[in-house]
């Protein structure tokens, strides 16, 4: 058993040590932190964000480098997302939600300082035993998914796409039905789109009009560079009647020293529901399609019942921002699991990695772990070493993140928009690519706008290529009847968890409007 | 209701154009490639049924509750933008990359309401200059045009 763990815990410490002696990996863990927290922290901006229009920017980097970098800008915008809900009570990112609950009446009494150090603290600490946890899970999945083959891969692919379905909050004054059936829309809408260009199998081309351009497919940075990022600067920029409303923010001042600090005795006060939160982001993160936004609410509901300070939980304790930071920072550690394991990406961002893998011209899926043990597990590495990188970042630019919220959102926009555009450029050299951007781009728009969800259209996107394989190859296996995939064990293993995890998602869904609610 | 109705025109769509647009002819082991697009369109086709359905069960309680998709005045301002953008790859082509991104930076900062000429300026100039690092970093070759 340890000789399955040997390998990689020595390729996992050897890149430690690689980062640790190489001041260029520095250089690029710390400025993909600040940007990461800096994108993070201003509202209507995330990480994803800044790791889309970063992405196609990473190109010329070595792939270690370029994974390592824009996982610091993950996981920076984790924390950043933070800031904001403290300091506006608007969340910086979805997974931040929760965060505002305790976070923003703690901002309004002036202990700012205090409710930010506390989720960094508590974020770093959630997603490092999280990700410790991968590194030690990883090899015995890897191990267990060799036993898996087409039919399962799609069995998988299905269920990710019915997850994201079963989670999705009702639209507005809209039923679940109609949500759920939205978010099935939507992913297979992403499955659609990667039908233009080559068939994987049979060698054909189909949905090209007749363009050239169209016959290699669409790429998946423009795509994601108009779903994510341009659609985001259209919502704000044509959304908000006030382009600039957030200038006039009025941040409270601390009304003693101690307000703006972070003692040890208050770091451990929290520690029960750092390691409450750590677990249930730990396990949400493991499951494709639940997100950090579920964690961070679910976590934040269940610390109620452990909290030193019940009285006050939820109207302004460290605890309950600790708990919400540990949840949804910790989706970030397990999320990559199902992402080198199966290939199957367990949110928007895993999808967005799988971009980067992409783009340096590697295949994902369940042998993916098995050929390339040097990347995964130095990109497990790296992961330790950005979150102390994060700490650091974090507590050293505080000030500077602080004053990034109230940037004029009419100036920022516009160049974001702009640097989508150079982005695409960098990556493909061509201008076809504008136009992909700008279509897909209105079309996450109106997807927004009317309530499909933009994650679960990319995850089809991504795994369209895996889903028509494995569906043609199931047809082969089974001669097309697909009752003898009842006869598999194996299938029948994957149908079972599938199941187990529909019925807990279904009660987590549950919860979550119920919190949501109240 | 519309959305369920316009997503069933659109699989119908779909669907009449994958015959069209998916050749039939290279068939292995007797699977068609037409297949896995059909079965795409079945379940979209199904699932825009559902929202119809669902809408017209909720008729009354979606009647009672009047909810505003876009914000005053967002259908125009969107209109905007989006020409904008669509001039960028169009300016970049004819007058260069450096050229395009200014002209339509300014477009784009104007119509968001900033007027004051030294701003317009110092965000002008600082973009194009974080670009020009990062083609210069990235040793990216740029179009012909005016200029660059």
């Amino acid at each position: 058993m340890l000789d399955i763990l040997l390998e990689p815990l020595s390729i996992m410490f050897m890149s430690i040590g690689t980062i640790i002696i190489s001041p260029i990996y520095w250089f690029y863990i710390l400025f993909g932190s600040f940007i990461g927290i800096l994108f993070g922290a201003i509202p209507g901006l995330t990480g994803t964000t800044a790791v889309i229009i970063l992405l196609p920017m990473t190109f010329f980097l070595p792939l270690n480098l370029s994974l390592i970098f824009l996982l610091s800008i993950f996981k920076g915008g984790m924390f950043g997302g933070a800031i904001a809900s403290i300091l506006l009570g608007i969340p910086g990112s979805p997974g931040a939600v929760a965060t505002a609950f305790d976070g923003y009446p703690l901002g309004q009494e002036g202990k700012g300082g205090k409710a930010i150090k506390v989720a960094l603290f508590a974020s770093m600490q959630g997603d490092t035993m999280c990700s410790i946890f991968t590194v030690l899970a990883a090899p015995f999945v890897a191990v267990l998914v060799l036993y898996i083959s087409s039919p399962e891969i799609f069995l998988i692919i299905i269920a990710t796409l019915l997850f994201i379905g079963v989670l999705t909050t009702p639209y507005k004054n809209e039923s679940l039905v109609s949500s759920i059936s939205k978010a099935i829309i939507a992913g297979v809408g992403g499955i659609m789109v990667t039908l233009i260009g080559m068939d994987p199998i049979f060698g054909t081309y189909r949905f090209c009009f007749g363009n050239y351009r169209l016959t290699g497919g669409l790429d998946l940075i423009p795509v994601f560079l108009g779903l994510f990022g341009l659609s985001q600067v259209l919502t704000i920029l044509a959304g908000t009647k006030d382009v600039n409303n957030l200038k006039k923010i009025h941040l409270p001042k601390p009304k003693k020293p101690s307000d703006a600090k972070l003692s040890l005795k208050e770091y451990l006060f929290c520690q029960r529901v750092i390691r409450l939160g750590s677990l249930i982001g730990g396990l949400f993160g493991i499951i494709p399609g639940i997100g950090c936004n579920a964690a961070g609410l679910v976590s934040h509901a269940q610390g109620r019942r452990i909290a030193r300070d019940k009285k006050n939980y939820g109207k302004g304790v460290i605890e309950g921002v600790a708990v919400c930071e540990s949840a949804n920072s910790a989706v970030y550690g397990t999320n990559l699991l199902p992402l080198v394991t199966l290939g199957i990406p367990g949110s928007a961002e895993a999808a967005v990695l799988i971009g980067a893998f992409l783009m340096h011209g590697l295949q994902i899926g369940p042998l993916f772990i098995k050929n390339e043990p040097e990347i995964v597990y130095s990109m497990f590495g790296g992961m330790l070493v950005i979150n102390l990188a994060i700490l650091f970042v974090g507590i050293i630019a505080l000030p500077i993140f602080i004053k990034a919220i109230s940037l004029p959102k009419n100036i920022l926009f516009p160049i974001i928009g702009i640097l989508i555009f150079v982005g695409t450029f960098v990556s493909q050299h061509n201008f076809f690519n504008f136009w992909v951007v700008i279509v897909f781009g209105i079309i996450g728009y109106l997807m927004d706008k009317f309530g499909f969800s933009v994650p679960a259209f990319c995850i089809g996107f991504v795994l369209g290529h895996y889903a028509e394989t494995g569906y043609n190859h199931t047809l082969i296996i089974t001669h097309k009847n697909f009752l003898e995939l009842f006869s598999r064990p194996v299938f029948l293993v994957v149908l079972a968890i599938v199941i187990m995890m529909m019925v807990l998602m279904k009660g987590i869904n549950t919860k979550q409007d119920k919190l949501k609610e109240e | 209701m519309f959305l369920g109705i316009l997503s069933i025109i659109f699989c119908i769509m779909f669907l009449i154009l994958i015959p069209y647009q998916v050749s039939n002819i290279s068939q292995k082991y007797g699977i068609s490639p037409q297949n896995f697009p059909y079965i795409l369109g079945c379940v979209v086709l199904v699932c825009s049924i559902i929202l119809v359905v669902d809408s017209f069960r909720n008729k009354e309680q979606n009647r009672k509750i009047k909810i505003e998709i876009f914000s005053e005045n967002e259908k125009p301002r969107l209109l905007k933008y989006i020409v904008t953008f669509l001039l960028l790859p169009v300016l970049m082509e004819r007058l260069g990359f450096f050229v395009g991104i200014i002209i339509i930076l300014l477009i784009l900062l104007l119509i968001s309401g900033v007027r004051e000429k030294i701003t317009l300026i110092i965000t002008i100039s600082m973009t194009v200059i974080a670009i020009y690092s990062i083609i210069k970093f990235a040793q990216i070759n740029l179009v012909g045009g005016i200029l660059f």
